[in-house]
């Protein structure tokens, strides 16, 4: 059973009639594991859960849903993938119950579907709701019963195509954090699309960034937080400043002092992003620099401070943690760790 | 790796969309044949007549209808008035009623001892005996009060969505009531505007009742006449392409400009055009300015004939009545039901596979814009030759001959009513279809649902609505119907239409009257469901 709950994608390349398309994606997903793919509109990250979904059909590739070739040496329609889909807008048959909706792939109606039905409903927490109509539930509610209708059809792998973007913000995490947890219980592989960072961290055992059609980084959500091989996604993935620096005899000349470059090749400029993690209170003098603070904004947990840059003689920003902020702004002093200053050649 | 299954119903769509065009390619065919001796003696001594008489008949229809339309749209649309709420959806009454009939009542009214000249004469002591209506200006006179319901409905949608915001920016920027109109509100309204007219151009150009009857050369005419009278195909088929041709030129000026405007147009904002309130003096003439048409195009005419059938009401219990009514509507049932399943497939095969079907379909729905006498000439010469095809081979092999198998039959007049009428079916059921979400074919199909399940359980119930108007806007036409009718029916076929124009050509004015009132009746019911949707704005 559980051997048929893999989805592995190789070489997946797709080609738009506008230019767009995209490129060369591997990607595998075990079972239980929650992969959310994540990236601005039109990065082709919808494209992709549509190719493994089969409503496209690739240029070229091979993707495999557990044992079966879907797509490549072998040919499998949509409907007999065995896929569980979430849509955005929900997609519950408007004319059907919710009984209706969740036994909608059930042929058969006998009492073991019926106990079925009620049992997913049960999982999902809306056994009250057999008879009633999408049309008086809650957006909440009703990606309740979709994930429910899924389930009823055993799937391989479950697709969420921005699955919480319809939902309430106040409620969304609740719904979105049971929906994951059945998804997890059941162990069924998870693909989902989004393009809210914050969104894909919470949720995700392992984050996909994608840009321009092509996979640019992947990694846990700590690591892509910690090590991004990318501008991108290191600045998707959590508040950060970016810098233009220039180099100088193998070090980047950071606002807060050089880096050393390890890289055989040196490029002229990079691009230098700081997380506000980077910054803290100068506790040891020789460590410490000093600042001329101008201004300051305080933004929730965050503060945005902007100094005078000696060197250059105008003005910087930076961000950092608000709760230290005012010994900073008390010593004019803060200690820099540049673990947390990512460095990106710039072309 | 392509997969023809998967792409079926893109395939079966584009066969079906195909099917339709025929007759269309068949009269393009005409433009290049080389003419016959009776083309030469047509278009020597008629052929500049047809042309005359359309221009005359498209520019003074045109006109009056944007005068009627226009004006009282921007009444009802922007102006709050005593009744308003009755005019509004009364103003589209006139379209319940065939232009044909409306020819009757007035040349009636207006001729030797009728109802109008009669009381002119007494109250005005007048000379006038009779008005001729029997000529262009008649027809000119029933095609603005039958037709004008087309530009007002356009318009008035037309200056209804129009934002609020545009207008007070003009009033803002000092602009006089007459400059709005000129500077904002028409040029918005433009595409809106450029498309009624083109539907009151393409039915006064499609009309056959109107012209026969008031004894216009008009194309129509012309064709109906080189058929039968002639029995020449060449000649039909030649007038037919010039009517075409015609017609696709005034699609493309059309076309042209409406242009980008649309998408223009398409910017909404929840600001409504405040309604300016109409008191005293200005509400009356507002009350007078759109009480006219409705009673010119819809009260004189029903009264008329309601008058006519007191004398003839017992012809509702004649088998024939009986037997013409019966035969109209299972035509007409059958045709819209034929419709309807074509339209599904297409529109269904449209979103299963955009880029594949959508030109096809968009080619297929042109067929509404072929006169019905010109899709019945391109329907009956591709099926002549296949009978005669049919017939030869027989012979040849069987020693056997066939006869005409398919011409006359009930299959030609149903496929003329496919290719007329296929594209009113398709709208209704596209608008219906657009409101489903692309997510649900995705969910079912996910679920393990085919393409067909998906259509006839999921699209077919959620938008009935959609189809089941359809069905109802093509029984209708069907039942005006009047050329290709004429031309295709199978023999001894007759329906309240032709039934009603027979007997007015007969003079035989109020036996007809029961018949149209039939086809009047069963007119209001998709009108009805018009001013329902209008209501409900």
């Amino acid at each position: 059973m559980e051997i048929n709950k893999i989805l592995k994608i190789s070489n997946l390349s797709h080609c738009y009639k506008n230019g767009k398309s995209i490129k060369n994606i591997n990607l595998d997903v075990s079972p239980s594991e929650v992969v959310c793919i994540l990236g601005p509109s039109g990065c082709g990250k919808t494209t992709l859960l549509r190719l493994i979904a089969g409503f496209e059909e690739p240029l070229t590739g091979e993707i495999k849903i557990g044992k079966e070739v879907v797509f490549g040496n072998n040919y499998v329609p949509t409907e007999k993938r065995s896929i569980g889909m979430l849509f955005q807008d929900i997609a519950l048959f408007p004319h059907l119950s919710v009984k209706e909706n969740v036994g909608f792939s059930l042929i058969k109606k006998n009492v073991e579907n019926d106990k079925l039905i009620l049992n997913l409903l049960k999982k999902v927490g809306l056994e009250g709701f057999l008879d009633r109509y999408s049309s008086n539930m809650s957006g909440g509610e009703q990606q309740r019963v979709a994930l429910a209708r899924s389930l009823a059809n055993k799937p391989n792998i479950m697709l969420l195509d921005e699955p919480f973007g319809s939902l309430d913000a106040w409620s969304k995490y609740d719904i979105a954090y049971d929906i994951i947890n059945i998804l997890k219980e059941s162990k069924t592989p998870t693909i989902m699309v989004t393009h809210d960072p914050q969104e894909a961290m919470k949720l995700a055992d392992r984050i996909i960034v994608m840009l321009d059609g092509e996979i640019i980084d992947q990694g846990t959500p700590s690591e892509l937080y910690r090590n991004a091989k990318h501008s991108f996604s290191a600045s998707l993935m959590g508040p950060a400043t970016s810098y233009s620096c220039d180099v100088h005899n193998r070090s980047i000349m950071t606002p807060f002092g050089a880096i050393s470059i390890e890289d055989k090749i040196v490029k002229s400029n990079y691009q230098v992003l700081i997380r506000p993690d980077a910054f803290s209170i100068a506790s040891k003098e020789e460590e410490s620099i000093s600042l001329k603070i101008v201004n300051y904004k305080h933004i929730g947990v965050l503060t945005e401070v902007e100094i005078l840059d000696n060197n250059k003689g105008d003005n910087f920003k930076f961000l950092v943690y608000s709760n230290i902020f005012q010994e900073i702004y008390k010593k004019n002093k803060l200690s820099f760790n540049k673990d947390w200053a990512f460095v990106f050649p710039n072309n | 790796m392509i997969n023809y299954l998967k792409h079926g119903w893109g395939l079966l769509s584009v066969l079906l969309s195909l099917v339709v065009i025929i007759p269309i390619f068949t009269i393009i065919f005409f433009l290049i044949t080389p003419g016959n001796e009776t083309w030469y003696h047509l278009r020597e001594n008629v052929l500049s007549s047809y042309i005359i008489n359309s221009l005359y008949l498209i520019i003074f229809v045109g006109f009056g209808s944007i005068l009627i339309g226009v004006s009282t749209a921007w009444l009802v649309a922007m102006h709050n008035f005593p009744y308003k709420k009755y005019i509004e959806w009364l103003l589209f009454m006139p379209l319940a009623i065939p232009s044909y009939a409306v020819a009757y009542c007035y040349a009636d009214l207006l001729g030797y001892g009728g109802f109008i000249t009669d009381n002119l004469v007494s109250i005005f002591n007048s000379n006038i005996k009779s008005i001729n209506f029997y000529s262009i200006y008649g027809a000119i006179f029933v095609f603005i009060f039958s037709l004008y319901p087309y530009v007002y409905l356009l318009m008035r949608q037309a200056f209804i969505s129009q934002s609020g915001a545009h207008i007070e920016i003009a009033k803002i920027s000092g602009l006089s009531v007459l400059q709005i109109i000129k500077k904002v509100s028409l040029p918005l309204s433009r595409p809106a505007l450029a498309g009624g007219v083109t539907l009151v151009i393409m039915e006064t150009l499609a009309d056959y009742g109107v012209s026969d009857y008031l004894g216009i050369n008009t194309f129509t005419k012309g064709i109906y006449k080189a058929w039968f009278n002639l029995g020449d195909i060449t000649s039909a088929g030649k007038l037919s392409a010039i009517l075409l041709i015609s017609i696709a030129v005034i699609i493309a000026v059309e076309r042209k400009i409406r242009g980008k405007a649309e998408y223009n147009n398409e910017v909404r904002s929840n600001k409504k055009v405040p309604l300016k309130k109409l008191n005293g003096v200005f509400a009356m003439m507002a009350i007078i300015v759109c009480v006219i048409p409705i009673f010119i195009g819809f009260i004189i005419p029903v009264l008329t004939l309601i008058a006519w059938s007191f004398d003839s009401i017992n012809i509702i219990y004649t088998l024939e009545f009986i037997n013409v009514t019966f035969a109209s509507f299972g035509i007409a049932i059958s045709a819209s039901a034929i419709c309807a399943i074509f339209a599904l497939i297409i529109v269904f095969g449209m979103r299963t596979n955009y880029k594949l079907v959508a030109p096809f379909a968009r080619l297929a729905s042109l067929g509404y814009s072929i006169p019905g006498a010109v899709a019945a000439v391109g329907i009956l010469i591709p099926l002549v030759w296949l009978d005669n095809t049919i017939n030869n081979i027989s012979l040849k092999y069987f020693n056997y001959s066939t006869g005409l198998l398919i011409t006359g039959t009930w299959f030609a007049l149903l496929f003329a009513y496919l290719v007329r009428f296929l594209a009113l079916s398709m709208q209704s059921i596209e608008n219906s279809f657009i409101k489903i979400s692309k997510s649900i074919d995705y969910a079912a199909k996910v679920l393990g649902r085919s393409n067909r399940n998906i259509l006839t359980n999921i699209h077919v119930k959620i938008g009935w609505g959609g189809i089941s108007l359809g069905l109802l806007i093509v029984f209708v036409d069907v039942l005006k119907e009047l050329p290709a009718t004429m031309i295709l029916r199978p023999f001894g076929l007759s329906t309240l239409a032709i039934k009603a124009h027979e007997l007015a050509i007969d003079e035989r004015l109020n036996d007809a009257s029961i018949p149209l009132l039939t086809i009047i009746l069963v007119c209001l019911i998709p009108l009805y469901f018009l001013t329902k949707v209008i209501r409900q704005e």
